[in-house]
């Protein structure tokens, strides 16, 4: 049974239900229905890139330069085999991780104090507006002069990719905190100081993970960056090594890897977000 | 005295220059274990005046002093219920319950023990694991007062308590609100906008006039508990605070 006969089975089915007033089938019904036009157009795209190569176009793009889909997905299985690529995988998300990390403890304590204070506010501000609009490819060069190793110098690129996003959001729901939980708090016994992990915290988790979800994009995008133009291991090192070396299909399961790891990476986010954050 | 008032002034800053004057001149005492409801028209400053003796706001001039000491921050002997009771929405009911015992300097296990006992002493039995927004209007309510109240106050300061609950919640939940002044021996003042409400639970009633307010007129009510919304005297009372804030409204 292809999927298009089983989609005509479940709209007749998704009828009959309808009828009898059953509704917990239709939802699951529904889902099968958006995976089927899901797929269809991963299909299309699939199919159309086959066609552009083969029939070797050459304006406006010049699509017959690249391998085919099947060509690309055949050297895709067979690296599902090999450790390199795994390696690579493993390197790229330990740097992002460790970035976001760093990002997360430096972030959020200073952007609670911005929140909080006008003086720290008006300390980093200046400082910051000036260095949070750059985008993370232009530092590569000092922060190559100012870190001894190119390890080091990539995640500083991927904590600074996280650190602003981090850093504006904790800021923002620090100064949003609706000021009763603090009445609140103190009217219940809790100082200041504690009141900051029982109370400020919590209430700004959720804007926190906001935060951390564009944050860790741009760390993705950083260590990328930071892999390409310096690096000598990770996924974003090996694409465009792949480029060198007249391997175009090894860039492209390149662009996929990084692609499917950055959404993966934010599926991961919102997923820590529902659990930890069951109260809305 | 248990809490006294004395010549307190409230201004606010509106705009660059202007001030409003809230409250003025300010005299008042409260024994211990009275309960005292605060009435006046909106914008009078009975609000102003409750968050004062809670510690929220300071008296530009005059003293508050509570238990004979001069009241300058919030503290956990004076129980406050705020308008929208304030739960913190991360925690469970039992956790909101929980939240000011630990400061309290009990044990895990004492602390465990209290919050068992006012969840069933508030009816919360099977609702201590809803998060805040699981919850009703009333079970918000109880939840806000059992969470101020096993912290044992001497005072319970509640602003417009049943302001955005239905006519036959509130009836209910001021019986609730009798049987735990009852039950635990505290000092209640309340900011109402409602007569019948103040003449059915108070001790005393506070009449305020509107802007700047000051103590318009104290008014004791002799009923007996439980009190009927029907008797003569409750009659004759309300008519009488209906024309003490009708006179304000017009000014």
């Amino acid at each position: 049974m292809d999927i298009r006969q089983r989609t005509v089975i479940n709209q007749r089915s998704s009828a009959f239900f309808k009828s009898k007033g059953i509704s917990v089938k239709l939802k699951r019904v529904k889902v099968d229905g958006s995976v089927f036009i899901k797929g269809m157009s991963v299909l299309c795209f699939l199919i159309a890139w086959h066609v552009a190569v083969v029939t070797d176009v050459m304006w406006p793009l010049q699509f017959g330069n690249l391998p085919t889909p099947v060509a690309v997905l055949t050297e895709w299985v067979e690296l599902f085999g090999q450790s390199t690529y795994y390696m690579d995988i493993m390197i790229s998300s330990y740097r992002v991780l460790l970035g976001i990390i760093l990002a997360f403890f430096l972030a959020v304590p200073i952007g609670l104090g911005m929140g909080l204070s006008r003086n720290a506010s008006n300390l980093f501000m200046v400082n910051m507006e000036m260095f949070r609009p750059i985008p993370l490819i232009a530092y590569l060069p000092i922060v190559m002069l100012l870190f001894s190793t190119i390890e080091s110098s990539i995640i500083f690129i991927t904590f600074l990719g996280a650190f602003f996003p981090l850093l504006i959001s904790t800021r923002d729901a620090a100064r949003r905190i609706p000021v009763q939980f603090v009445h609140a708090s103190r009217n219940l016994g809790c100082s200041r100081v504690p009141s900051l992990i029982r109370v400020y915290l919590p209430a700004m988790a959720p804007e926190i993970f906001t935060g951390f979800s564009v944050g860790i994009g741009a760390s993705w995008m950083g260590v990328i960056t930071g892999e390409m133009m310096s690096g000598q291991t990770g996924i974003g090192y090996t694409t465009w090594q792949a480029y060198h070396l007249l391997d175009y299909s090894q860039s492209i399961i390149g662009m996929f890897t990084i692609g499917l790891l950055g959404s993966s990476y934010s599926g991961i986010i919102r997923c820590v977000e529902k659990v930890m954050i069951r109260w809305k | 005295m248990y809490i006294d008032i004395q010549q307190a002034c409230k201004t606010f800053q509106s705009g660059s220059d202007d001030t409003i004057e809230a409250l003025k001149d300010i005299t008042l005492s409260v024994s211990q274990g009275e309960f005292i409801s605060l009435i006046g028209p909106s914008g009078c400053g009975k609000s102003t005046l409750l968050k004062m003796i809670a510690g929220i706001e300071r008296p530009d001039q005059g003293t508050v002093c509570f238990e004979g000491k001069e009241v300058s921050d919030l503290s956990p002997e004076r129980g406050y219920i705020f308008q929208d009771y304030a739960l913190f929405p991360w925690l469970t009911v039992r956790q909101n319950i929980q939240f000011g015992l630990r400061h309290k300097g009990k044990s895990r296990k004492e602390q465990k023990l209290i919050a068992e006992e006012y969840i069933e002493k508030f009816k919360l039995t099977g609702a201590d694991h809803l998060f805040p927004y699981q919850l009703s209007g009333g079970m918000k309510q109880r939840t806000a007062i059992a969470r101020a109240l096993c912290l044992k106050p001497g005072l319970l300061l509640m602003d417009e308590p049943f302001a955005a609950l239905d006519t036959i919640l509130r009836y209910k939940l001021q019986e609730e609100l009798l049987r735990i002044w009852g039950l635990e021996q505290v000092t209640v003042l309340m900011v109402t906008h409602d007569i019948e409400e103040s003449i059915y639970l108070s001790d005393r009633i506070i009449v305020m006039s509107s802007r700047p307010g000051f103590v318009k007129k104290e008014l004791s009510i002799p009923l007996e508990r439980p009190r009927m919304r029907t008797e003569p005297e409750f009659m004759r009372l309300r008519e009488q605070l209906t024309q003490l804030l009708r006179e304000e409204i017009e000014v």
